[in-house]
């Protein structure tokens, strides 16, 4: 088996860092960031400065992460035909789909760590703030690849890929409303249901709004944390499961 | 290898690509012949482990392949008609692989011999349908396994590459067998026991010396079939007729027939049953 997973795993990273992907897109990314920097420098106390964080998890929920999201789904979702091709060829049903699940998060790793690092210089006077920020977003963004990953389930890379980005932009942009819904109505705190809806669907955004709005969460940022970790690791174990076990793959 | 199936059945929605298929099969070189949508992939793909039945078992070697996903795909190799690459790897990224997993004797053959190193450096999907069905066969044969499921897998491969592939597997490939294939001749060719699907049912069953029992013959006709002949079944230029060898070869030598050779699986293949 662990033969079988180092060779899947090498057939998975080929190809995986297409420069003719990754460079416009981090160029992108250090033009938004580098706008939002310039905009944090000019602002004055630590409150004011938290602000810019709203803008970065704002950005980072309804452009890059289904960016980054939907080139990294492109990587790993294959066709059917190809499935059985690489089934057949590494000898591996559960090498095959672990070897997908690392080769995505491999993939958003640098992503995430840059936004970690780009909050932590945006708010370096606002204690952890700016890592808390950042590894909820990381969180996040993990909850949104287990649901892409679930997705390339359907053998098509075009559903994975379209569905994927729309459900990474779609459901933390339904959050963002209801936030805006909740200040406006001057809700003060909130159920565990709709805590748990909000950071499931978009922690950092929850977080930063909660932090900045004063509505007070039914959990701590831990809390929502550790929920965003656990239901991480039973949609990649249930893509594993399923991927070996139950697809269903007609030559 | 032993294959059996009991009650096999697969539906796909409401249409039934298998329908209670039965058999018990013993040999190295299985041949599933039948029709477009007679069942053979989905025969395959059950055998392999790819697909669930929708009712009854099949047993390869004494254990069912889709209840032990790793087990099957560790013991066998798939091989498919129409591949379709979507990826972005090179015809070496492939052999790459197959170096650490593969059999060395088979990767030589295929990237020296037939030819396949010249493909080297081209994108998995910028290859012909051929050339792709080629890796696709260094992928099937080449990766250790005990049995090579292959479905229609020479049906895009010029005659050069069918005689070379062919006599590879007839000759030199230690692994068993299970391949589909719509054309009699290399049925026959690299078979050892047949079965013939029609609408998703087995229409028959058994080896080339069950037919040869049979006295019945592929004439190659002028114009239509001489009287006095049997004709079990006719496909265009060739008749299938039962008769003696003796009364075919005095037709043949009187210039009636002009030629004749003893049926194949052809005889079922073309329907008769």
């Amino acid at each position: 088996m662990l033969g079988g997973l180092r060779v899947a795993v090498k057939w998975y990273f080929r190809g995986l860092f297409l420069p003719s992907v990754l460079v416009p897109m981090f160029l992108l990314m250090l033009l938004f960031y580098g706008l939002l920097y310039g905009y944090s420098l000019g602002l004055g106390d630590s409150g004011e400065r938290f602000r810019v964080v709203y803008l970065v998890v704002v950005l980072a929920s309804v452009l890059l992460n289904p960016l980054f999201l939907a080139s990294g789904v492109a990587h790993v979702a294959r066709t059917r035909d190809m499935t059985v091709f690489e089934v057949s060829m590494l000898g591996c049903w559960v090498c095959v789909a672990v070897a997908r699940l690392a080769a995505l998060l491999f993939y958003l790793a640098p992503y995430m760590l840059f936004q970690v690092v780009a909050l932590w210089l945006f708010v370096r006077g606002v204690g952890a703030v700016g890592l808390e920020v950042g590894l909820l977003l990381g969180l996040s963004l993990l909850f949104y690849g287990g649901i892409a990953i679930v997705l390339s389930l359907g053998g098509s890379r075009v559903v994975a890929v379209v569905g994927s980005s729309m459900l990474t932009f779609l459901l933390p942009t339904s959050v963002l409303i209801l936030v805006g819904s909740l200040t406006m109505y001057r809700v003060s705190s909130l159920d565990v249901f709709t805590s748990a809806v909000l950071y499931l669907f978009n922690a950092p955004l929850s977080y930063v709004a909660s932090y900045l709005y004063g509505f007070r969460m039914a959990f701590s940022w831990t809390q929502g944390a550790l929920l965003l970790v656990l239901v991480d690791v039973l949609v990649f174990a249930m893509y594993v499961y399923e991927f070996s076990r139950k697809q269903e793959l007609k030559i | 290898m032993r294959v059996e199936a009991r009650g096999l059945s697969r539906w796909f929605g409401g249409v039934g690509a298998l329908l209670d298929v039965d058999f018990s099969v013993e040999g190295r070189r299985i041949i599933i012949m039948g029709h477009n949508g007679s069942g053979k992939s989905t025969l395959l793909s059950i055998l392999y482990g790819g697909l669930f039945p929708s009712s009854g078992r099949l047993l390869v070697d004494g254990y069912e392949p889709y209840r032990e996903r790793e087990r099957a795909i560790r013991d066998m190799t798939i091989v498919f008609e129409r591949p379709y690459f979507d990826v972005n790897a090179r015809v070496r990224d492939v052999y790459r692989v197959l170096r650490e997993n593969g059999d060395g004797d088979c990767l030589e053959f295929f990237w020296d011999v037939v030819g396949v190193k010249g493909l080297g450096s081209k994108l998995l999907p910028d290859l012909s349908s051929g050339q792709k069905q080629l890796v696709q066969l260094m992928q099937g044969l080449c990766r250790v396994s005990k049995i090579k499921v292959l479905d229609e897998a020479f049906s895009h491969l010029d005659p050069v590459n069918v005689d070379a592939v062919g006599s590879y597997i007839a000759r030199e490939l230690k692994a068993d067998v299970v391949l589909s294939t719509h054309v009699p001749e290399e049925a026959e060719w690299l078979g050892e026991y047949f079965i013939v699907l029609r609408d998703g049912r087995v229409a028959w069953r058994g080896t080339l010396e069950d037919l040869a029992r049979e006295n019945i013959y592929e004439v190659y006709v002028r114009g239509r079939v001489p009287e006095g002949l049997e004709v079990v079944a006719s496909l265009g230029y060739v008749a299938l007729v039962r008769a003696s060898e003796d009364v075919l070869f005095e037709l043949n030598s009187r210039g009636v027939i002009r030629g004749f050779r003893r049926a194949g699986v052809r005889v079922y293949y073309a329907g008769r049953a």
